[in-house]
């Protein structure tokens, strides 16, 4: 069926006996599923019972690539991180670039599981087939870059570089919403895959390999890498010059940046600024940081060369900005850098980092806690030293950190009265939109299969400013626009292909066949969207076999609330407005009322039998 | 004539060399007119490269012949999702 695009191979490593494997992956299930997040999902229906905990040994961890990761074409770079995440409690896929993707395929694999747990610290290097321990329990409380580099001291040196995974202090004390990081700067950011791979006592990972990504056709995939750096040379060209920074501004003022943790939508331009793409640019720009074979090179290393912040380097994506910044009443991009930096350091996700960090400042806002309560530190808004130590705090469980290290979970077991100031769907934190603003964004928080999330759950903005039929203050129609996003994003990440990018291999809702039939000589254009759709409700039957219902796909209280001032003043998120676009979502999509997907429409998808793991 | 005030935001501002602009349109403008001048200005409003918004709305959402009120405001930026 294949004739590249695939090794058909996975390797399977079992951390408590140290034994390895190497397993075929058969090619109907890359037909089903593509890859990546398709492939993880299938994994996890199969090997992740729902009783299983997220620290659990009998967790386990897998890492698909696409067909097009690490292939000759453009920003080849992403990867599929699927495990039970201890942020929701639930599955958790999550996306990451870095050479770490392309690099396990060069060692002949197009995924890896780990299994177990290790009895002592570890890291485990792959080099083609051969697989080996560098046990060392001295790497703890070593930051995840201070571990790459100690891990890369000890590998010998190959023609290309070794690709690494590692985790930081965070993650080894277990909190919630610790990440992975890839390389040198990417990470599986969302959902706390850092502490799961830290329960199996996992430090870092190497890769390396001396064989070549198999594509179908290399004549056909070297004119569509020229044609896609062509297009985005023109068409993502302000994308390279001032990144994802850049919606600062505009999400502002259409009032949905979130504000001293979303109490409202909205500050002064004057005041944002501080924290706008410009800023970020003129005053802290050092370098652009690009992923593997990317020309865009999005990233924007800033340097805070002076004051309380000096020496400070990081990379701040839009998200990070928000969620440190506004949302924290804070606006000046120094202390975002700072922050950024920080939990990079500590190995923590910078968007539940800055919620939870907002939500604290709001309890001392309010006189609900006091300094008392965290160790003398006071953490209101805007005070960017105080963000620096709650994070330090969060990370070495101190003070008021001890219960937020635990996330939305832990905190609304132990202090369940603070829940109306958590911004979260089914435990993960929202991103920087404030639905509010867009209605369809409060559906996609509701419905994505990892929680509040606005790749997974449907980047709606655009539609909702540019689709004729959806008025962004509606409910109406937003059900289907949802899935249809879902399902398209669902391809786009089972790929291995940057979401930046897309555009340049018209990986739309209506794709096009080139790009797909030179890598693997299989025509998948006519079925991506309907392998997006099996994908999203494969991960649908996996939420409910772990007990969502429809009362999990939830918004926050604060969503009840209007908007107090800005170009949104007014507007809010009722239960009867989630429960129209609920109702419509679940009717598109063939679940019943309680967002079940119905036998007729697994049936359709080919999933009428998914076995239940044992 | 009536003003309409155009702010250009995120990497437009660069491109535009300016934050706004001020368009002088006959008092009976229309959406569709508005279009044609900033296209005129030589912003690409097609193939998903910007976006307008016009009073907190859409611009492509707007009935085209719906006529323009005096100081209005539209704001275009590029078009750019989020990252993670």
């Amino acid at each position: 069926m294949f004739s590249g695009g695939y090794s058909g191979r996975m390797l399977r490593i079992n951390l408590t006996t140290r034994q390895c494997s190497i397993e075929p992956i058969p090619e109907e299930k890359l037909r089903l599923f593509l890859g990546a997040r398709g492939l993880g999902a299938e994994w996890y229906s199969r090997e992740v019972a729902p009783q299983v905990k997220p620290f659990d040994p009998e967790n386990k961890m897998a890492f698909f690539t696409g067909p097009m990761t690490g292939t000759p074409l453009v920003s080849t770079t992403k990867f599929e991180l699927t495990t039970k995440g201890p942020e929701t409690g639930h599955y958790l896929c999550s996306n990451s670039s870095g050479n770490f993707g392309p690099r396990l395929r060069e060692a002949g694999f197009d995924g890896l599981i780990l299994e177990g747990a290790s009895e002592r610290w570890t890291a485990v290097v792959i080099e083609n087939e051969g697989v080996k321990f560098v046990d060392d329990d001295d790497w703890q409380g070593l930051a995840p870059m201070e571990a790459r580099a100690r891990l890369l001291d000890q590998l010998p040196k190959r023609p290309t570089k070794w690709a690494t995974m590692s985790i930081g202090p965070a993650a080894e004390n277990q909190v919630a919403f610790a990440a992975v990081f890839v390389d040198d700067g990417r990470a599986f950011g969302r959902g706390g895959g850092g502490a799961v791979l830290a329960s199996k006592k996992v430090k870092a990972l190497a890769v390396w390999g001396d064989k070549s990504v198999p594509v179908a056709d290399a004549a056909k995939c070297k004119e569509i890498a020229e044609n896609a750096r062509t297009d985005l040379k023109t068409s993502r060209a302000k994308h390279r010059q001032l990144g994802t920074a850049q919606l600062v501004e505009p999400i502002n003022e259409l009032g949905c940046m979130p504000t001293r943790n979303f109490q409202t939508s909205w500050e002064v331009p004057e005041k944002v600024q501080g924290v706008y793409a410009q800023t970020l640019h003129d005053r802290y720009y050092v370098r652009n940081y690009a992923c593997y074979r990317c020309i865009v090179a999005c990233g924007q290393v800033g340097e805070v060369k002076e004051g309380p912040f000096a020496g400070a380097t990081a990379r701040p994506e839009y998200e990070s900005i928000g969620l440190l910044g506004p949302s924290c009443g804070i606006y000046d991009m120094a202390a975002v850098i700072a922050a950024n930096e920080l939990c990079d350091q500590l190995g923590m996700d910078t968007i539940t980092a800055g919620n939870l960090v907002a939500m604290v400042m709001e309890l001392f806002e309010r006189g609900l806690i006091s300094a008392q309560d965290n160790e003398g530190l006071e953490v209101r808004f805007g005070d960017g030293q105080a963000l620096l130590e709650m994070l330090r705090y969060i990370a070495q469980r101190r003070g008021l950190g001890a219960i937020i290290a635990d996330g939305t979970r832990g905190i609304l077991q132990a202090r369940p009265e603070w829940g109306k100031f958590i911004l979260h769907s089914k435990g993960m934190t929202f991103a920087a939109y404030d639905p509010r603003g867009f209605h369809g964004m409060g559906l996609a928080y509701a419905t994505s299969a990892r929680g509040a999330c606005h790749n997974v759950g449907g980047y709606t903005v655009s539609e909702e400013l540019m689709g004729k039929k959806y008025d962004r203050f509606a409910v109406e129609g937003k059900g289907q626009l949802v899935k249809t996003l879902q399902d398209n994003r669902a391809y786009i990440d089972s790929l291995g292909l940057c979401t930046v990018v897309r555009g340049a291999y018209k990986f739309s809702t209506t794709p096009t066949p080139e790009t797909l039939l030179a890598i693997t000589g299989y025509d998948f254009a006519p079925e991506l969207m309907m392998i997006g759709e099996r994908i999203s409700n494969l991960e649908r039957v996996i939420l409910v076999r772990e007990g969502v219902s429809r009362q999990d796909d939830a918004l926050p209280p604060r969503m009840k609330e209007a908007v107090s001032n800005g170009p949104v003043a007014g507007h809010f998120i009722s239960d009867q407005m989630l429960d129209v676009m609920l109702d419509e979502y679940y009717a598109v999509r063939g679940w019943d009322a309680q967002g079940k997907p119905r036998p007729e429409t697994l049936q359709k998808l080919g999933l009428a039998e998914v076995p239940a793991p044992v | 004539m009536m003003a309409i005030t155009v702010k250009f935001l995120g990497g437009l501002r660069q491109e535009m060399g300016m934050a706004s602009t001020t368009l002088w349109l006959p008092d009976d403008a229309t959406v569709a007119d508005l279009e044609h001048r900033l296209r005129a200005l030589g912003l690409d409003l097609d193939a998903r490269k910007n976006i307008a918004v016009l009073n907190q709305r859409g611009l492509s959402q707007w009935p085209p012949d719906r006529r323009l009120a005096p100081d209005e405001v539209v704001m275009v930026f590029p078009h750019i999702a989020g990252g993670s």
